[in-house]
């Protein structure tokens, strides 16, 4: 009924142009302090070209972070340290649950409460907001699991008590602040002092190769997205050469994103981890589960899976779907993401048992490879129904596949 | 890819490569084939002196390119209107009008004050924006004051001139505006608060690289046309509800909300224009006055003289007292306007004569939007006749 969405491509080209003022401003021999504070700004100036309230949003999340995170090194060693802990997670969390069970219904009570913030405050600024328009809580997840690696790292002593500056820098590093990829605070804790031309370089290869990902390959493949829900009547072949069209429109788009993230953050010198490696040419589930999306599968295997006893033989299975599960989950809370958790665990649960059975042999030949690879992609083709479609679709489209 | 990404780099070569961008730009700009301009009015004008000179709404240009301004010799009158300034088909409401079915008001006031006045070689520049708010206003009024003509028109919607809950609706046009806000230190705030950073590049880059400035005209080749929906898609998919029909629901209570809901997907303009009413508040210092405001400094400091008058509305109107006694206060404060500018350049007609609204025959289930012009368009041409007599504008003519 009212539309939420929001192109991602708007924030990126605001960054870039912002970036001609701001990378030289970024590099004046000022303190750390001072730079830090010129990216929160910045930060602030893009959320505002979405939506004023955004920016109300998103200061209070990130300083409720903030006060948390203190929170939990203030009790690092006293009692009730564990049931602290375990409630700022709950916390951190509820914006985001709440999102993903109540949908649209989130959406536009988020936007009216924020909006009447402003009516409160100033005329002016009440009806600049509404003229952004509508929008959803862009960026929350991915928001909320920064936090979440922060506040666990403070927990687990692997991070020092944190200035205000230093949180607020983390939180609204204007790079990643909408899709990703979920950084660590140690990725950016250090400033360079001075531009390298060889990162801007690189960072200026990358933003290209995003642009061309997103706006040229990914755009070629757009309408593949249509055939969720539109197979009455289509030819197999067609259904499946738009499910592998939909595949890499979904990787593209979201890679290119990767890359425009990655890219300006080496601009600014930022050496930001990668967070897609080729995946649809990977040899077995695990390998690819290691080259998409990464920053996601590193947060859950330093959070999640290894704390569940990833590593031990009497636990691996129940950290490795819990896991997936988190994996899933992020993406949305619903029917279809269980089953995508629940058929990625499996095939990771399979591997591992043909793994665990399989000597180390010489590498295989070309033809076996190619076939390992097909095999995989294959598998991944799969699932990725589950993730537009709502649960009583599923079956239509899957019977679809098999022309039925 | 180690070639190209593992390639070591120096400051030279950075600068290389943006001599390389640069030099890019302005030979692709140079050699780019001409493209035709959307001229969606031609039919509208076709054989007068009436051009329209604004771009449509993706394109942010605001003025078109391929129009030596001024566009002709003579009286040559700037007219910023909206919807309210054009003439409809009666059998369809203005959401389903096509471009090629309109006509303009402006037109028959041209020939009237050729025919009654003996003004030959007057012509219009029309800037139609339809369904334009506050901000787009301000900024065709900007464009226009640019191409120095010997006299403005300036029609106000009494919908949206103290509307707060949509004051910008066009945003292709903020490519331009900071070109144009720069001039005016009004609008100097603006800059900060409206305009994004890519607005203002835009803006900058759009001024030296044809390719930049044209890229709207460009897109079709590049990018083909959405698909025609079939039948059965379209009865699937439900109409978008506007992001100003949601705040609108939002200040309202739930039955009246449902009440708007449906009426906008019905398409009765009359119902929902009179709830958009009730929430203008003339007495608020909110943007939207703010930029009235501007607009009219904008125009006293062009110096060049100036008739605004508010668009005439349907008795239906009154049917609604709640809407009808929000007319009347925007009315009042328009009045209060035209005090604080008499003995200026610009001179306001708060109100249009009851007799002269009711000739006009408007479009069913709407209030503003006009299928025959009545005696409006007598009435404009004598008051700018009036406006041409007052300030001595026909001595001022143009002669190239």
């Amino acid at each position: 009924m009212y539309d939420f969405s929001y192109d991602s491509h708007e924030y990126f080209f605001d960054l870039l142009a912002f970036s001609f003022l701001l990378l030289p401003c970024f590099f004046l021999p000022v303190s750390a302090l001072a730079r830090r504070l010129m990216m929160i700004v910045a930060g602030m100036y893009m959320i505002y070209f979405i939506a004023p309230r955004l920016v109300v949003f998103y200061l209070a999340f990130w300083v409720g972070i903030f006060l948390l995170h203190r929170l939990i090194a203030f009790t690092e060693k006293r009692g009730g340290a564990n049931g602290i802990f375990w409630a700022t997670i709950l916390i951190v969390l509820s914006p985001l649950v709440c999102w993903k069970v109540l949908g649209d219904t989130f959406s536009h009570e988020m936007n009216i409460v924020l909006n009447n913030l402003f009516r409160q405050a100033s005329q002016i600024l009440w009806e600049l907001d509404m003229a952004s328009g509508l929008v959803g809580t862009i960026g929350l997840s991915f928001a909320t699991f920064r936090a979440l690696d922060l506040l666990i790292k403070t927990y687990l002593g692997k991070l020092e008590r944190l200035r205000f500056d230093e949180v607020m820098f983390y939180g609204f590093f204007p790079p990643v602040q909408i899709v990703g990829p979920i950084i660590e605070y140690e990725e950016i804790a250090r400033l360079e002092q001075k531009p390298d031309s060889q990162k801007i370089y690189e960072g200026l290869l990358r933003i290209a190769s995003g642009f061309f990902k997103i706006f040229l390959l990914a755009g070629a493949l757009k309408g593949t997205v249509g055939v969720f829900g539109h197979t009455d009547g289509m030819p197999i072949w067609q259904v499946w050469l738009n499910l592998i069209g939909y595949s890499w429109y979904f990787y593209l788009n979201f890679s290119g994103y990767s890359d425009l993230s990655i890219g300006i953050a080496k601009l600014y010198g930022f050496d930001l981890k990668e967070n897609f490696n080729f995946p649809f040419f990977k040899r077995n589930i695990k390998e690819f589960w290691n080259s998409w999306h990464m920053s996601l599968s590193r947060f859950a295997q330093r959070n999640i899976f290894i704390p569940c006893g990833g590593y031990r033989a009497g636990t691996q299975y129940v950290a490795l779907l819990a896991t997936m599960m988190t994996i899933a989950l992020w993406h949305d809370i619903s029917i279809p993401m269980v089953l995508y958790g629940l058929y990625h665990f499996t095939g990771l649960t399979v591997q591992r048992h043909y793994a665990a059975r399989t000597t180390t042999a010489a590498p295989s030949a070309a033809a076996t490879h190619i076939l390992h690879v097909l095999l995989t992609y294959l598998f991944v083709l799969l699932s990725f129904p589950l993730i537009p479609l709502k649960f009583g679709e599923l079956l239509p489209f899957y019977k679809a596949l098999v022309g039925m | 890819m180690d070639f190209i990404f593992a390639r070591k780099t120096d400051w030279p070569s950075l600068l290389r490569i943006i001599f390389w961008a640069v030099f890019f730009l302005y030979n692709a700009s140079a050699t780019l084939p001409e493209v035709q301009e959307n001229n969606l009015y031609a039919r509208a004008v076709a054989g007068t002196r009436v051009t329209p000179v604004t771009t449509i709404d993706n394109d942010p240009r605001f003025i078109r390119d391929d129009l030596p301004l001024p566009t002709k010799n003579g009286v040559r009158i700037a007219w910023i209107t909206d919807s309210t300034g054009v003439i409809y088909l009666p059998d369809r409401s203005i959401l389903n009008t096509m471009y090629a079915d309109l006509k303009f008001i402006s037109v028959h006031v041209l020939k009237l004050l050729e025919e009654k006045r003996g003004l030959k070689d007057a012509s219009i520049d029309i800037s139609p924006i339809l369904a334009v708010k506050t901000i787009e206003n301000l900024s065709a009024v900007a464009a226009l004051i640019e191409t120095r003509p010997q006299m403005i028109v300036m029609s106000l919607n009494p919908t949206w001139i103290f509307y707060g809950y949509e004051i910008l609706s066009k945003k292709a046009f903020l490519n331009k505006a900071s070109a144009l806000w720069i001039k005016h230190s009004e609008t100097w705030p603006w800059m900060l608060m409206i305009a994004s950073p890519v607005n203002h590049l835009w803006a900058l880059a759009g001024q030296h690289f044809k390719i930049i400035r044209q890229s709207t005209l460009y897109k079709p080749m590049f990018q083909p046309p959405p698909p025609e929906e079939d039948g059965t898609k379209k009865k699937q998919s439900r109409k978008k509800i506007s992001d100003t029909i949601f705040w609108v629901c939002s200040s309202s209570t739930k039955e009246n909300c449902e009440t708007i809901l449906i009426a906008d997907q019905k398409h009765n303009m009359e119902f929902v224009y009179n709830e958009f009413f009730k929430l203008s508040d003339p007495a608020s210092n909110g943007f939207a006055a703010w930029s009235l405001q501007n607009t009219l400094d904008i125009l006293e400091k062009s110096g060049i003289p100036t008739l605004i008058y508010t668009a005439p509305a349907s008795e239906k109107i009154k049917k609604d007292a709640e809407a009808y006694k929000k007319i009347l206060l925007i009315n009042d404060a328009i009045s209060g306007l035209r005090k604080k500018y008499e003995g200026t350049n610009i001179r306001i007609i708060d109100r249009i004569p009851e007799n002269i609204q009711r000739s006009a025959t408007y479009l069913n289930n709407d209030n503003f939007h006009i299928v025959a012009p009545g005696k409006l368009d007598d009435f404009l041409a004598d008051e700018i006749w009036h406006t041409i007599q007052q300030y001595h504008i026909a001595e001022k003519r143009n002669n190239r």
